[in-house]
Protein backbone atom coordinates (compact mmCIF):
# COMPACT_ATOMS: atom_id res chain seq x y z
CA UNK A 1 0.00 0.00 0.00
CA UNK A 2 2.72 2.25 0.94
CA UNK A 3 4.86 1.55 -2.30
CA UNK A 4 1.41 2.14 -4.64
CA UNK A 5 1.59 5.63 -2.49
CA UNK A 6 4.84 6.44 -2.99
CA UNK A 7 4.89 5.18 -6.56
CA UNK A 8 2.01 7.36 -6.98
CA UNK A 9 4.07 10.61 -5.25
CA UNK A 10 6.60 9.59 -8.00
CA UNK A 11 4.24 10.26 -10.12
CA UNK A 12 2.84 13.21 -9.30
CA UNK A 13 6.57 14.68 -9.18
CA UNK A 14 7.76 13.70 -12.21
CA UNK A 15 5.01 14.21 -14.30
CA UNK A 16 5.66 17.71 -13.47
CA UNK A 17 9.34 17.63 -15.20
CA UNK A 18 8.48 15.42 -18.15
CA UNK A 19 11.65 16.64 -20.04
CA UNK A 20 13.89 16.17 -17.12
CA UNK A 21 12.53 12.71 -17.33
CA UNK A 22 13.18 12.30 -20.64
CA UNK A 23 16.90 13.36 -20.94
CA UNK A 24 17.90 11.43 -17.21
CA UNK A 25 16.42 8.34 -19.28
CA UNK A 26 17.50 8.96 -22.97
CA UNK A 27 21.49 9.93 -21.21
CA UNK A 28 21.11 6.79 -18.96
CA UNK A 29 19.70 4.53 -21.86
CA UNK A 30 23.08 5.64 -23.91
CA UNK A 31 25.41 5.17 -21.37
CA UNK A 32 24.08 1.74 -21.09
CA UNK A 33 24.18 1.03 -24.40
CA UNK A 34 27.81 1.71 -24.71
CA UNK A 35 28.84 -1.17 -22.00
CA UNK A 36 25.95 -3.29 -23.99
CA UNK A 37 28.18 -3.27 -26.86
CA UNK A 38 31.23 -4.39 -25.73
CA UNK A 39 29.05 -7.18 -23.53
CA UNK A 40 27.64 -7.95 -26.52
CA UNK A 41 31.00 -8.19 -28.33
CA UNK A 42 32.58 -10.14 -25.49
CA UNK A 43 29.81 -12.45 -25.62
CA UNK A 44 30.08 -13.58 -29.38
CA UNK A 45 33.98 -13.41 -28.97
CA UNK A 46 33.29 -15.90 -26.39
CA UNK A 47 30.56 -17.75 -28.64
CA UNK A 48 33.26 -17.84 -31.61
CA UNK A 49 36.05 -19.70 -29.54
CA UNK A 50 34.07 -22.35 -28.05
CA UNK A 51 32.32 -22.99 -31.16
CA UNK A 52 35.99 -22.91 -33.05
CA UNK A 53 36.83 -25.04 -29.81
CA UNK A 54 39.09 -22.40 -28.75
CA UNK A 55 41.43 -24.72 -27.01
CA UNK A 56 42.46 -26.84 -30.08
CA UNK A 57 45.94 -26.25 -31.85
CA UNK A 58 46.50 -28.78 -34.25
CA UNK A 59 43.65 -30.64 -36.35
CA UNK A 60 44.87 -33.79 -37.92
CA UNK A 61 43.16 -34.31 -41.16
CA UNK A 62 42.33 -38.45 -41.82
CA UNK A 63 42.69 -39.91 -45.75
CA UNK A 64 39.60 -40.78 -47.21
CA UNK A 65 37.94 -44.21 -46.57
CA UNK A 66 39.90 -44.61 -43.30
CA UNK A 67 38.42 -46.48 -40.71
CA UNK A 68 36.92 -45.86 -37.51
CA UNK A 69 39.34 -47.91 -36.31
CA UNK A 70 42.58 -46.26 -37.70
CA UNK A 71 41.60 -42.71 -36.57
CA UNK A 72 41.01 -44.20 -33.04
CA UNK A 73 44.65 -45.44 -33.29
CA UNK A 74 46.15 -42.35 -34.47
CA UNK A 75 44.00 -40.76 -31.78
CA UNK A 76 45.24 -42.77 -29.44
CA UNK A 77 49.03 -42.36 -30.26
CA UNK A 78 48.59 -38.43 -30.00
CA UNK A 79 47.23 -38.50 -26.61
CA UNK A 80 49.96 -40.01 -25.09
CA UNK A 81 52.69 -37.47 -26.68
CA UNK A 82 54.32 -35.08 -24.44
CA UNK A 83 52.56 -31.74 -24.48
CA UNK A 84 49.06 -32.60 -25.83
CA UNK A 85 46.09 -32.30 -23.31
CA UNK A 86 43.37 -33.69 -24.93
CA UNK A 87 42.29 -35.11 -28.54
CA UNK A 88 38.51 -35.63 -30.26
CA UNK A 89 38.10 -37.58 -33.28
CA UNK A 90 35.42 -35.41 -36.11
CA UNK A 91 33.95 -37.93 -38.06
CA UNK A 92 32.42 -36.71 -41.72
CA UNK A 93 28.94 -36.14 -41.00
CA UNK A 94 30.08 -34.32 -37.43
CA UNK A 95 32.79 -32.17 -40.05
CA UNK A 96 29.51 -31.73 -42.23
CA UNK A 97 27.12 -30.23 -39.57
CA UNK A 98 29.63 -28.01 -38.49
CA UNK A 99 29.81 -26.33 -41.72
CA UNK A 100 26.40 -26.32 -42.78
CA UNK A 101 25.73 -24.59 -39.12
CA UNK A 102 28.43 -22.05 -40.02
CA UNK A 103 26.88 -20.72 -43.26
CA UNK A 104 23.80 -20.06 -40.99
CA UNK A 105 21.15 -18.27 -43.71
CA UNK A 106 23.32 -19.15 -46.24
CA UNK A 107 23.32 -22.60 -45.83
CA UNK A 108 21.71 -23.29 -48.71
CA UNK A 109 25.04 -23.37 -50.27
CA UNK A 110 25.73 -26.27 -49.58
CA UNK A 111 22.33 -27.92 -51.37
CA UNK A 112 23.06 -30.37 -53.80
CA UNK A 113 26.70 -30.73 -52.44
CA UNK A 114 27.53 -34.98 -50.82
CA UNK A 115 27.36 -34.62 -47.42
CA UNK A 116 30.77 -36.88 -47.27
CA UNK A 117 32.89 -34.79 -48.82
CA UNK A 118 34.70 -33.19 -45.86
CA UNK A 119 37.82 -35.14 -44.43
CA UNK A 120 37.06 -36.87 -40.67
CA UNK A 121 40.26 -35.00 -38.40
CA UNK A 122 41.56 -35.52 -35.16
CA UNK A 123 41.19 -32.35 -33.44
CA UNK A 124 44.34 -32.05 -30.57
CA UNK A 125 44.87 -29.62 -27.22
CA UNK A 126 48.18 -28.45 -26.36
CA UNK A 127 49.72 -27.56 -23.87
CA UNK A 128 50.43 -23.56 -23.69
CA UNK A 129 53.69 -22.77 -25.91
CA UNK A 130 54.05 -26.52 -27.42
CA UNK A 131 52.09 -25.75 -30.83
CA UNK A 132 55.36 -23.03 -31.32
CA UNK A 133 58.09 -25.94 -30.49
CA UNK A 134 56.18 -28.69 -32.59
CA UNK A 135 55.98 -26.89 -35.56
CA UNK A 136 60.11 -27.62 -36.19
CA UNK A 137 60.11 -30.13 -34.72
CA UNK A 138 61.16 -33.18 -36.28
CA UNK A 139 58.01 -35.33 -35.32
CA UNK A 140 55.47 -33.00 -36.98
CA UNK A 141 56.69 -34.43 -39.95
CA UNK A 142 56.75 -37.95 -39.48
CA UNK A 143 53.01 -37.13 -38.04
CA UNK A 144 52.04 -35.76 -41.60
CA UNK A 145 53.67 -39.20 -42.85
CA UNK A 146 51.79 -41.09 -41.03
CA UNK A 147 49.74 -43.73 -42.43
CA UNK A 148 46.21 -42.65 -42.82
CA UNK A 149 46.91 -39.16 -42.57
CA UNK A 150 46.17 -36.74 -45.43
CA UNK A 151 47.54 -33.58 -43.88
CA UNK A 152 48.38 -31.48 -40.03
CA UNK A 153 47.60 -28.19 -39.57
CA UNK A 154 49.24 -25.97 -36.81
CA UNK A 155 46.56 -23.31 -36.03
CA UNK A 156 49.63 -21.29 -34.58
CA UNK A 157 48.52 -19.05 -31.38
CA UNK A 158 45.62 -18.05 -32.31
CA UNK A 159 43.45 -19.78 -30.04
CA UNK A 160 45.57 -18.33 -27.14
CA UNK A 161 45.11 -14.74 -29.23
CA UNK A 162 41.43 -14.93 -28.78
CA UNK A 163 41.44 -16.03 -25.32
CA UNK A 164 43.63 -12.46 -24.82
CA UNK A 165 41.15 -10.70 -26.87
CA UNK A 166 38.38 -12.21 -25.13
CA UNK A 167 39.84 -11.02 -21.63
CA UNK A 168 40.95 -7.87 -23.11
CA UNK A 169 36.79 -7.48 -24.28
CA UNK A 170 36.14 -8.04 -20.59
CA UNK A 171 37.86 -5.99 -18.76
CA UNK A 172 37.35 -3.30 -20.73
CA UNK A 173 33.52 -4.66 -20.44
CA UNK A 174 33.95 -3.87 -16.81
CA UNK A 175 35.99 -0.52 -17.25
CA UNK A 176 33.44 0.67 -19.35
CA UNK A 177 30.60 -0.48 -16.76
CA UNK A 178 32.65 1.11 -13.94
CA UNK A 179 32.37 4.50 -15.71
CA UNK A 180 28.79 4.48 -16.94
CA UNK A 181 27.96 3.16 -13.75
CA UNK A 182 29.45 6.62 -12.04
CA UNK A 183 27.83 8.26 -14.83
CA UNK A 184 24.95 7.06 -14.41
CA UNK A 185 24.45 7.71 -10.30
CA UNK A 186 25.39 11.53 -11.28
CA UNK A 187 22.88 11.46 -13.97
CA UNK A 188 20.37 9.91 -11.58
CA UNK A 189 21.56 11.58 -8.25
CA UNK A 190 21.62 15.27 -10.40
CA UNK A 191 17.85 14.63 -11.50
CA UNK A 192 16.93 13.76 -8.54
CA UNK A 193 18.68 16.91 -7.02
CA UNK A 194 16.40 18.80 -9.19
CA UNK A 195 13.17 17.22 -7.90
CA UNK A 196 13.92 17.76 -4.42
CA UNK A 197 14.53 21.18 -5.52
CA UNK A 198 11.49 21.86 -7.02
CA UNK A 199 9.60 20.43 -4.33
CA UNK A 200 11.43 21.83 -1.24
CA UNK A 201 8.03 23.57 -0.40
CA UNK A 202 6.20 19.92 -0.26
CA UNK A 203 9.00 18.46 1.56
CA UNK A 204 9.37 20.92 4.07
CA UNK A 205 5.43 20.68 4.86
CA UNK A 206 5.50 17.05 5.01
CA UNK A 207 7.94 17.25 7.53
CA UNK A 208 5.93 20.25 9.26
CA UNK A 209 2.77 17.67 9.75
CA UNK A 210 5.43 14.75 10.99
CA UNK A 211 6.45 12.87 8.15
CA UNK A 212 9.54 10.87 8.82
CA UNK A 213 12.70 10.75 6.18
CA UNK A 214 11.66 7.43 5.00
CA UNK A 215 8.19 8.72 3.62
CA UNK A 216 9.58 12.07 2.31
CA UNK A 217 12.65 10.07 0.26
CA UNK A 218 10.30 7.50 -1.01
CA UNK A 219 8.88 8.56 -4.22
CA UNK A 220 12.16 10.06 -5.03
CA UNK A 221 13.78 6.50 -4.60
CA UNK A 222 10.77 4.97 -6.60
CA UNK A 223 11.62 7.91 -9.22
CA UNK A 224 15.43 6.89 -9.49
CA UNK A 225 14.56 3.25 -9.60
CA UNK A 226 11.97 3.84 -12.50
CA UNK A 227 14.29 6.25 -14.52
CA UNK A 228 17.10 3.73 -13.85
CA UNK A 229 14.66 0.47 -14.91
CA UNK A 230 13.77 3.05 -18.26
CA UNK A 231 16.95 4.01 -18.99
CA UNK A 232 18.28 0.15 -18.98
CA UNK A 233 15.32 -0.88 -20.80
CA UNK A 234 15.69 1.48 -23.54
CA UNK A 235 19.14 0.92 -23.75
CA UNK A 236 18.30 -3.15 -24.15
CA UNK A 237 16.25 -2.14 -26.64
CA UNK A 238 18.26 0.10 -28.60
CA UNK A 239 21.29 -2.36 -28.56
CA UNK A 240 18.31 -5.27 -30.03
CA UNK A 241 17.95 -2.48 -32.89
CA UNK A 242 21.33 -2.33 -33.46
CA UNK A 243 22.42 -6.03 -33.29
CA UNK A 244 19.75 -6.62 -35.61
CA UNK A 245 20.53 -3.97 -37.59
CA UNK A 246 24.48 -4.83 -37.98
CA UNK A 247 24.45 -8.78 -37.42
CA UNK A 248 23.60 -9.90 -40.82
CA UNK A 249 26.40 -7.69 -42.56
CA UNK A 250 29.14 -8.79 -39.47
CA UNK A 251 28.19 -12.65 -40.27
CA UNK A 252 28.59 -11.93 -44.03
CA UNK A 253 31.96 -10.44 -43.27
CA UNK A 254 32.67 -13.26 -40.76
CA UNK A 255 31.55 -15.78 -43.21
CA UNK A 256 32.25 -19.37 -42.25
CA UNK A 257 34.55 -18.53 -39.25
CA UNK A 258 31.20 -18.28 -37.16
CA UNK A 259 31.19 -21.84 -36.66
CA UNK A 260 28.80 -21.70 -33.63
CA UNK A 261 26.14 -20.36 -35.33
CA UNK A 262 24.71 -16.66 -36.34
CA UNK A 263 25.98 -14.26 -33.59
CA UNK A 264 23.98 -14.50 -30.38
CA UNK A 265 22.21 -12.01 -28.27
CA UNK A 266 21.44 -12.04 -24.38
CA UNK A 267 19.21 -14.28 -22.86
CA UNK A 268 15.74 -12.84 -21.47
CA UNK A 269 17.08 -14.08 -17.89
CA UNK A 270 20.24 -11.71 -18.68
CA UNK A 271 18.52 -8.76 -19.97
CA UNK A 272 15.44 -9.11 -17.03
CA UNK A 273 18.46 -8.84 -14.77
CA UNK A 274 19.86 -6.01 -16.58
CA UNK A 275 17.19 -3.91 -16.11
CA UNK A 276 16.69 -5.09 -12.12
CA UNK A 277 20.70 -3.79 -12.01
CA UNK A 278 19.25 -0.33 -13.43
CA UNK A 279 16.63 -0.29 -11.40
CA UNK A 280 18.81 -0.40 -8.40
CA UNK A 281 21.72 1.43 -9.90
CA UNK A 282 18.90 4.21 -9.92
CA UNK A 283 17.17 4.17 -6.32
CA UNK A 284 21.33 3.81 -5.35
CA UNK A 285 21.97 7.25 -7.50
CA UNK A 286 19.09 8.54 -5.31
CA UNK A 287 19.86 8.00 -1.90
CA UNK A 288 23.29 8.89 -2.59
CA UNK A 289 21.51 12.40 -3.72
CA UNK A 290 18.86 12.43 -1.18
CA UNK A 291 21.57 11.51 2.06
CA UNK A 292 23.11 15.17 1.84
CA UNK A 293 19.57 16.97 0.80
CA UNK A 294 16.56 15.01 2.63
CA UNK A 295 16.73 15.40 6.55
CA UNK A 296 14.59 15.89 8.77
CA UNK B 1 -2.90 19.98 34.80
CA UNK B 2 0.49 18.62 33.11
CA UNK B 3 2.96 20.97 31.18
CA UNK B 4 2.79 20.42 27.83
CA UNK B 5 5.13 22.85 26.62
CA UNK B 6 8.13 24.00 29.25
CA UNK B 7 11.34 25.48 28.35
CA UNK B 8 13.85 26.15 31.12
CA UNK B 9 17.31 28.55 30.40
CA UNK B 10 17.19 27.90 26.72
CA UNK B 11 19.67 29.64 24.75
CA UNK B 12 19.34 29.65 20.63
CA UNK B 13 21.91 31.37 18.75
CA UNK B 14 22.53 31.29 14.24
CA UNK B 15 25.82 32.00 13.31
CA UNK B 16 26.96 33.78 16.72
CA UNK B 17 24.12 36.12 16.86
CA UNK B 18 21.79 35.13 20.35
CA UNK B 19 18.13 34.82 18.92
CA UNK B 20 17.05 33.35 22.58
CA UNK B 21 18.46 34.52 25.68
CA UNK B 22 18.03 32.07 28.72
CA UNK B 23 14.54 31.54 28.25
CA UNK B 24 11.95 29.53 30.72
CA UNK B 25 8.33 28.80 29.98
CA UNK B 26 5.44 26.54 30.79
CA UNK B 27 2.28 26.22 29.09
CA UNK B 28 -0.45 23.51 30.90
CA UNK B 29 -2.56 21.23 29.07
CA UNK B 30 -5.02 23.31 27.30
CA UNK B 31 -3.51 26.82 27.89
CA UNK B 32 -3.91 29.36 25.28
CA UNK B 33 -0.64 31.19 25.46
CA UNK B 34 0.14 34.43 23.30
CA UNK B 35 4.25 35.11 22.12
CA UNK B 36 4.15 38.64 21.85
CA UNK B 37 6.88 40.89 20.84
CA UNK B 38 8.35 42.98 18.07
CA UNK B 39 9.83 41.05 14.65
CA UNK B 40 13.66 39.09 15.41
CA UNK B 41 12.13 39.12 19.11
CA UNK B 42 13.17 35.30 18.90
CA UNK B 43 8.95 34.38 18.53
CA UNK B 44 9.45 32.64 15.49
CA UNK B 45 12.81 30.85 16.73
CA UNK B 46 10.89 29.67 19.63
CA UNK B 47 8.06 28.39 18.06
CA UNK B 48 10.51 26.67 15.64
CA UNK B 49 11.90 25.16 18.59
CA UNK B 50 9.13 23.54 20.17
CA UNK B 51 8.13 22.03 16.38
CA UNK B 52 11.83 20.64 16.62
CA UNK B 53 13.04 22.33 13.90
CA UNK B 54 15.72 23.43 15.51
CA UNK B 55 17.74 22.22 18.52
CA UNK B 56 18.51 24.28 21.70
CA UNK B 57 22.15 25.51 22.12
CA UNK B 58 21.81 24.80 26.01
CA UNK B 59 18.50 24.26 28.37
CA UNK B 60 15.81 22.21 29.07
CA UNK B 61 12.83 21.93 26.36
CA UNK B 62 10.06 19.40 26.78
CA UNK B 63 6.78 18.37 24.60
CA UNK B 64 4.00 16.59 26.25
CA UNK B 65 7.07 15.49 28.65
CA UNK B 66 8.77 14.43 26.06
CA UNK B 67 12.78 16.24 25.86
CA UNK B 68 13.78 17.69 22.79
CA UNK B 69 17.13 18.25 23.73
CA UNK B 70 17.46 14.55 24.08
CA UNK B 71 15.43 13.36 21.20
CA UNK B 72 16.88 10.98 18.35
CA UNK B 73 16.37 12.52 14.79
CA UNK B 74 14.52 9.35 13.76
CA UNK B 75 11.67 10.27 16.75
CA UNK B 76 11.13 14.19 15.93
CA UNK B 77 8.62 13.30 13.31
CA UNK B 78 6.27 11.28 15.68
CA UNK B 79 6.72 14.36 17.97
CA UNK B 80 5.91 16.62 15.34
CA UNK B 81 2.70 14.71 14.39
CA UNK B 82 1.38 15.60 17.74
CA UNK B 83 1.74 19.44 16.83
CA UNK B 84 -0.51 21.70 14.44
CA UNK B 85 1.40 24.39 13.19
CA UNK B 86 -0.12 27.36 11.54
CA UNK B 87 1.82 30.06 9.39
CA UNK B 88 1.27 33.43 8.50
CA UNK B 89 2.06 31.77 4.48
CA UNK B 90 -0.35 29.68 4.81
CA UNK B 91 1.84 26.86 3.51
CA UNK B 92 -0.23 25.32 1.28
CA UNK B 93 0.54 23.27 -1.82
CA UNK B 94 -0.57 25.09 -4.96
CA UNK B 95 -1.03 21.83 -7.06
CA UNK B 96 -3.62 20.08 -4.49
CA UNK B 97 -7.15 20.60 -3.65
CA UNK B 98 -8.11 21.81 -0.31
CA UNK B 99 -9.25 18.16 0.69
CA UNK B 100 -5.96 16.39 -0.38
CA UNK B 101 -3.84 19.94 2.00
CA UNK B 102 -5.65 19.15 4.65
CA UNK B 103 -5.21 15.08 4.37
CA UNK B 104 -1.26 15.41 4.52
CA UNK B 105 -1.35 14.63 7.53
CA UNK B 106 -3.19 11.39 7.45
CA UNK B 107 -1.59 10.28 4.60
CA UNK B 108 2.05 9.85 6.16
CA UNK B 109 -0.45 7.74 9.14
CA UNK B 110 -0.95 5.51 6.57
CA UNK B 111 -4.74 5.53 6.56
CA UNK B 112 -6.62 5.05 3.53
CA UNK B 113 -7.85 7.18 0.74
CA UNK B 114 -11.90 6.88 2.01
CA UNK B 115 -10.54 7.11 5.71
CA UNK B 116 -8.65 10.93 4.52
CA UNK B 117 -11.15 12.08 2.50
CA UNK B 118 -13.80 11.52 5.20
CA UNK B 119 -11.54 13.14 8.06
CA UNK B 120 -10.50 15.61 6.14
CA UNK B 121 -13.82 16.82 4.71
CA UNK B 122 -14.65 16.90 8.40
CA UNK B 123 -11.83 19.06 9.52
CA UNK B 124 -12.87 21.67 6.56
CA UNK B 125 -16.52 21.24 7.72
CA UNK B 126 -14.83 22.54 11.16
CA UNK B 127 -13.84 25.61 9.68
CA UNK B 128 -16.31 26.70 7.54
CA UNK B 129 -15.26 25.27 4.15
CA UNK B 130 -17.15 22.04 3.88
CA UNK B 131 -18.53 23.56 0.66
CA UNK B 132 -14.64 23.98 -0.89
CA UNK B 133 -13.15 20.57 -0.38
CA UNK B 134 -12.11 20.14 -4.32
CA UNK B 135 -10.59 24.20 -4.49
CA UNK B 136 -7.21 24.55 -4.79
CA UNK B 137 -5.46 27.37 -2.80
CA UNK B 138 -5.48 29.82 -5.76
CA UNK B 139 -8.76 30.13 -6.18
CA UNK B 140 -9.46 31.15 -2.60
CA UNK B 141 -9.27 33.86 -0.34
CA UNK B 142 -6.46 34.71 2.15
CA UNK B 143 -8.75 33.86 5.22
CA UNK B 144 -9.87 30.65 3.25
CA UNK B 145 -6.21 29.82 2.90
CA UNK B 146 -5.74 29.82 6.27
CA UNK B 147 -8.52 28.16 7.41
CA UNK B 148 -7.49 25.23 4.71
CA UNK B 149 -4.02 25.37 7.11
CA UNK B 150 -6.04 25.50 10.28
CA UNK B 151 -8.09 22.36 9.17
CA UNK B 152 -4.59 20.81 7.70
CA UNK B 153 -3.28 21.73 11.53
CA UNK B 154 -6.07 19.96 13.55
CA UNK B 155 -6.97 17.16 11.39
CA UNK B 156 -4.77 14.38 13.42
CA UNK B 157 -6.47 15.87 16.45
CA UNK B 158 -2.89 17.26 17.71
CA UNK B 159 -2.40 17.96 21.55
CA UNK B 160 -0.74 21.44 20.66
CA UNK B 161 -1.67 24.11 18.12
CA UNK B 162 0.80 26.98 17.19
CA UNK B 163 0.46 29.86 15.27
CA UNK B 164 3.26 32.06 13.72
CA UNK B 165 1.81 35.06 13.00
CA UNK B 166 -1.12 33.24 11.90
CA UNK B 167 -3.27 36.54 10.61
CA UNK B 168 -0.46 38.26 9.18
CA UNK B 169 -2.13 38.63 5.72
CA UNK B 170 -5.24 38.70 6.62
CA UNK B 171 -7.66 42.00 7.27
CA UNK B 172 -9.41 42.53 10.44
CA UNK B 173 -12.49 40.66 9.51
CA UNK B 174 -10.69 37.15 8.68
CA UNK B 175 -8.70 38.03 11.11
CA UNK B 176 -11.20 37.88 13.85
CA UNK B 177 -12.91 35.10 12.00
CA UNK B 178 -9.61 32.95 12.48
CA UNK B 179 -9.16 34.02 16.04
CA UNK B 180 -12.74 32.63 17.25
CA UNK B 181 -11.69 29.05 14.97
CA UNK B 182 -8.65 29.51 17.21
CA UNK B 183 -11.21 29.74 20.72
CA UNK B 184 -13.00 26.94 19.14
CA UNK B 185 -10.13 24.42 19.12
CA UNK B 186 -9.34 25.88 22.45
CA UNK B 187 -12.58 24.55 24.18
CA UNK B 188 -11.67 21.91 22.92
CA UNK B 189 -9.03 21.36 25.34
CA UNK B 190 -6.23 21.24 22.62
CA UNK B 191 -3.33 23.72 24.16
CA UNK B 192 -2.59 27.04 21.61
CA UNK B 193 0.56 28.68 21.57
CA UNK B 194 0.51 31.85 19.27
CA UNK B 195 3.30 34.09 18.07
CA UNK B 196 2.25 37.21 17.06
CA UNK B 197 2.23 41.46 17.44
CA UNK B 198 -1.09 41.73 16.36
CA UNK B 199 -3.04 44.01 18.44
CA UNK B 200 -6.34 42.39 17.45
CA UNK B 201 -5.12 39.41 18.60
CA UNK B 202 -3.80 40.56 21.76
CA UNK B 203 -6.82 42.91 22.26
CA UNK B 204 -8.68 38.82 21.37
CA UNK B 205 -6.65 37.05 24.25
CA UNK B 206 -7.43 39.53 26.46
CA UNK B 207 -11.01 38.97 26.27
CA UNK B 208 -10.97 35.16 26.16
CA UNK B 209 -8.55 35.27 29.36
CA UNK B 210 -5.50 33.95 27.41
CA UNK B 211 -2.13 33.75 28.87
CA UNK B 212 0.43 35.74 27.27
CA UNK B 213 4.10 36.08 27.38
CA UNK B 214 6.23 39.23 26.24
CA UNK B 215 10.06 37.74 24.27
CA UNK B 216 11.98 41.02 23.62
CA UNK B 217 15.94 40.43 21.92
CA UNK B 218 15.63 37.03 23.07
CA UNK B 219 14.71 37.55 26.32
CA UNK B 220 11.27 36.68 27.80
CA UNK B 221 9.47 39.42 29.57
CA UNK B 222 5.97 39.51 31.52
CA UNK B 223 5.54 36.32 31.45
CA UNK B 224 1.95 35.10 32.54
CA UNK B 225 0.82 38.58 33.36
CA UNK B 226 -2.31 39.53 31.91
CA UNK B 227 -1.24 41.76 28.88
CA UNK B 228 -3.52 45.01 30.04
CA UNK B 229 -1.43 45.02 33.22
CA UNK B 230 2.24 44.50 31.70
CA UNK B 231 4.83 44.36 34.87
CA UNK B 232 7.93 45.48 34.75
CA UNK B 233 10.98 43.87 36.10
CA UNK B 234 14.23 45.78 38.26
CA UNK B 235 17.22 45.11 36.25
CA UNK B 236 19.59 44.39 38.99
CA UNK B 237 17.26 42.47 40.81
CA UNK B 238 15.35 40.02 38.22
CA UNK B 239 17.87 39.67 36.04
CA UNK B 240 16.49 40.59 32.98
CA UNK B 241 15.71 43.82 31.54
CA UNK B 242 12.54 45.50 29.52
CA UNK B 243 13.60 46.68 26.75
CA UNK B 244 10.76 48.49 24.34
CA UNK B 245 10.91 48.79 20.47
CA UNK B 246 8.81 51.16 18.79
CA UNK B 247 6.45 47.97 17.85
CA UNK B 248 6.71 46.59 21.13
CA UNK B 249 5.18 49.60 22.63
CA UNK B 250 2.72 49.80 20.20
CA UNK B 251 1.42 46.20 21.34
CA UNK B 252 1.89 47.46 24.64
CA UNK B 253 -0.14 50.80 23.78
CA UNK B 254 -2.86 48.89 22.25
CA UNK B 255 -3.15 46.40 25.04
CA UNK B 256 -3.43 48.92 27.99
CA UNK B 257 -6.34 50.71 25.76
Amino acid sequence: MSFVRSLRRAWDGARGKPLIQLVAVGTIALSLLLVGVVELTALNVRRLSAGWGGDVQMTVYLEDGVTPARANKVAAALAKLPGVVGVRTVDAHEAWTRLRRSLGARADLLDGVEEGFLPASIEVSLKPGVAEVLRVHPAFERLRHTAGVEDVELSGNWAARLRDIEHLLSVAGWAVAALVLCACLYIVGSTIRLGVFARRDEIEIWKLVGATNGFVKAPFLVEGGVQGALGTGLAVMLLYGLYRLASPHVEAVLGGWLASGPLGFFSPAQLALAVLLGALLGVAGSAVALGRYVRV
Amino acid sequence: MRNMIQLEAVWKSFSGASALRGVSLTVGEGDAVLLTGPSGAGKTTLLRLVFAAERPDRGELSVAGRSLARLSDASIPYVRRNIGVVFQDFKLLGERTALENVGMPLEILGLGRKDIRARAASALDAVGLGARLEARPASLSGGEQQRVAVARAIVGEPAILLGDEPTGNLDPQRTLELLELFEAIHQRGTTLLLATHDPTVVDFGVEHGWRCARLVDGELLDVDLPPSRPQRHDEETEGFATRESPDDTEVIRVVRA
